[in-house]
């Protein structure tokens, strides 16, 4: 797919850091809420405003002008496994325990599911296509392939990308990890050359974006046949990669047995980093923010980020840019 | 919206909605005003007055509402490969695209710890199926279902992706209901698009399923091909949540984006199908858009809207646009607004009081979303197209 250049001009992102009484990681609202203090936030709820203040934080690294009287037509795109889930099933608990009309309506906004993407898109004044993805583990990676596709093609000058979860109550309920959880909300800032102002914002640069199916056959040999095509498409070799970065919600036998394989058929021995929190959905992009964040990465290194359950895998390959 | 080259079409219909389970029922509903709008009885924990809407008959009897979205899902993408004719074990890329306003939200009123929660809906749709397939869930409510068609052509465009099926569904939702009529937006008297005494939606339900691929010579020789989505419009208001922007200025640049990104001209639309919910605003603000963008072209155009006969289906009612389009064109038709008596003496375009039939070739489809999301898709006959 022939196409013009992307880079990451800006990245953004809140974990949590305060475990809670079952030892995960929650993020206290200080954290986050100076970023965006001063913002019309009357009625968004807590997931929606950590996602503006991590979106805030990185389109405010780069130069992109976002304004409301900016013509360019850039593009949001969220990724989350929970979303506004709390607002959801406090909305529903009234209806269900005293009835329709005793709800109140200026909560129901926060009860669509992409209430938290289009809450940043009124923030960030973003007129371009929005998406909420919704993929598992994958969702914010996915939601950054996504964007990557679209800066890619030209079909929209600059993305912002990310996603956001929260811990709540219902959440617990449903959510099967089986590693400690954190709460987390990250983003990040998509350019071409054409739109980018100052040159020195740019951190690294998207190579490459593919997801594939692999339900029963969910062996480390297709999923590295997929990096080693990404590769090899890139001139690439398995001498390039200084990390992949790895996040799963696979049973642990599995998860070591594809690990083990990984590390084998791509010649990548100890260059693998696992996730150690479950950052839900934000999983994905939380390991790009923190590996460009804490410079991590080396100029010109190629990292890999791998995410995958038992029915899909995405994958995402970035060469830093800068000191 | 540009650089989109190749051509994508239209292979494969599959509708469960209120008036049938084939794109023949839903169209000849359409048509005929069959009239669906119905005591809801399975919101028995809602506690709302007398509530109705239009509910697919099959899934009237029993309120599971993980069930009946796999249920629905399942048959409408089922129907949309038979249709097609598919051998799945012959293509080696295929996606399945779907968007749904509300999932599995209706199942959080059962507070089963086994509960099941966005992304998962798409994961259990395909083991259902037992497709090999990349799956992606788009949850931007209202016009999820045609913004799915959207990233569908964008797949078949941009990747090796050999096939996708991609449409939307949502069924009849407690908490979307609870939520409606707590704003006053559901017609007690059922939901009338552009009339005068129009009072909000109705409720509906339903899944509406697309098999789209790249159009070639051999394709088109061998298999029925419905229309070409030519090209699309994607907007965002940045305005507020529930709320159309009033000024209506990003839902016209979604409109010019689809018909530039198609190629084509404002002249060669034939039919408009409206989003069309029947509230206030929505009616106000969309008709004003079209009679502003489209102006004199309106003299040779129709609009129309399903909305009246199958309410509003949330997260499929922009494929379930798209299928309205689809039947206009392959049965050289165009449906009424269902309900429409009086017209708003403010709205100056041409609505459809009565069936009118007519050679369509190119149709607008419009979907607006809570959030602000706006999408404008065209689908094309491809009689007078060449290929590639």
């Amino acid at each position: 797919m022939s196409g013009k250049k992307v880079y990451i001009t800006g990245v953004g992102g809140f974990t949590g850091t305060t475990p809670d009484s079952n030892n995960n990681f929650k993020i206290l609202d200080e954290e986050y809420e100076l970023s965006i203090s001063g913002r019309q936030l009357r009625g968004v709820d807590r997931v929606s405003r950590l996602s503006i203040a991590a979106a805030v934080s990185a389109t405010g690294k780069c130069n992109l002008k976002m304004d409301r009287n900016n013509d360019r037509e850039y593009g949001l795109f969220y990724g989350t496994i929970y979303g506004a889930l709390e607002s959801v099933h406090e909305f529903d608990m009234v209806s269900v325990s005293t009835g329709a009309l005793s709800v109140n309506p200026s909560l129901f906004p926060s009860t669509v599911l992409n209430s938290p993407a289009c809450q940043v898109g009124i923030q960030l004044a973003i007129s371009g296509p929005i998406y909420t993805v919704c993929s598992g583990i994958m969702s914010s990676l996915d939601a950054v392939g996504l964007g990557y596709l679209y800066v890619h093609s030209q079909a929209v000058p600059a993305a912002v990308a990310g996603g956001a979860e929260v811990i709540t109550e219902m959440q617990q309920l449903m959510h099967k990890g089986r590693s400690r959880q954190g709460e987390a909300g990250g983003f990040i800032v998509m350019e071409t050359e054409d739109t980018i102002n100052d040159t020195s914002s740019i951190a690294a640069e998207i190579l490459g974006y593919s997801t594939i199916n692999i339900g029963a056959s969910q062996t480390s040999h297709r999923i590295a046949e997929l990096v080693v095509g990404m590769l090899e498409e890139r001139d690439l070799t398995f001498g390039d990669i200084q990390k992949v970065y790895y996040g799963s919600y696979l049973d642990k036998s599995v998860d070591n047995e594809l690990i083990g394989g990984l590390q084998d058929s791509l010649h990548i021995k100890d260059r693998l980093e696992q996730l150690e929190t479950d950052w839900m959905g934000a999983s994905g992009v939380i390991q790009i923010v923190t590996s460009l964040n804490k410079n991590k990465c080396e100029d010109g290194r190629i990292n890999i980020f791998i995410n995958i359950d038992d029915i899909k895998c995405s994958v995402i390959i970035l060469k830093k840019i800068g000191g | 919206m540009d650089n989109r080259k190749e051509q994508v079409v239209i292979t494969g219909v599959g509708l469960v909605s209120p008036l049938g389970l084939t794109l023949k029922d839903f169209f000849t509903g359409l048509i005929k005003k069959t009239d669906v709008y119905r005591d809801i009885k399975v919101f028995d924990s809602l506690k709302a007055v007398n509530p109705k809407g239009m509910q697919v008959e099959e899934c009237s009897l029993d309120y599971r509402p993980e069930e009946i979205i796999l249920n629905m899902g399942e048959c409408a993408i089922r129907s949309a490969i038979a249709d097609r004719g598919l051998d799945t074990d012959s293509l080696s890329n295929i996606s399945l695209v779907f968007g749904s306003g509300l999932g599995l939200t209706d199942q959080l009123y059962f507070e089963d710890k086994d509960i099941h929660y966005l992304s998962s809906l798409g994961e259990r749709l395909c083991g259902r199926l037992g497709l090999k397939c990349e799956i992606i869930y788009i949850a931007n409510a209202c016009c999820a279902g045609s913004q799915a068609v959207c990233y569908g052509v964008d797949l078949l465009r941009y990747t090796d992706t050999d096939l996708v099926i991609a449409g939307g569904l949502d069924i009849l939702s407690q908490a979307a209901y609870a939520g409606f009529q707590r704003l006053n937006a559901i017609d007690p008297d059922g939901c009338r698009p552009f009339d005068r005494e129009r009072k909000g939606i109705s409720v509906g339900e339903g899944a509406a399923f697309f098999t789209m691929e790249r159009n070639t010579p051999d394709l088109n020789k061998n298999r029925k091909v419905y229309c070409a989505v030519t090209g699309f419009g994607m907007t965002n208001d940045a305005y507020h949540v529930v709320q159309l922007k009033p000024d209506g200025l990003e839902i016209i640049r979604a409109m010019d984006e689809a018909v530039q990104s198609s190629g084509l001209s404002k002249d060669d639309i034939d039919l408009i199908v409206a989003h069309g919910t029947g509230t206030a605003q929505n009616d106000r603000v969309e008709s004003a858009i079209i009679r502003t963008y489209f102006n004199e072209q309106l003299e040779h155009i129709h609009v129309t809207t399903p909305k009246g006969a199958i309410g509003h289906t949330g997260g499929a009612s922009g494929a379930f646009g798209i299928a309205t389009a689809i039947g206009s064109i392959i049965y050289g038709e165009v449906p009424s607004v269902t309900n429409l008596k009086t017209i708003d003496e403010n709205f100056e375009i041409p609505l459809v009081f009565e069936a009118v039939k007519k050679t369509i070739n190119t149709v607008m489809v419009n979907a607006f979303a809570f959030g602000g999301t706006n999408i404008v898709v065209i689908c094309k006959s491809i009689n007078e197209e060449s290929h590639g």
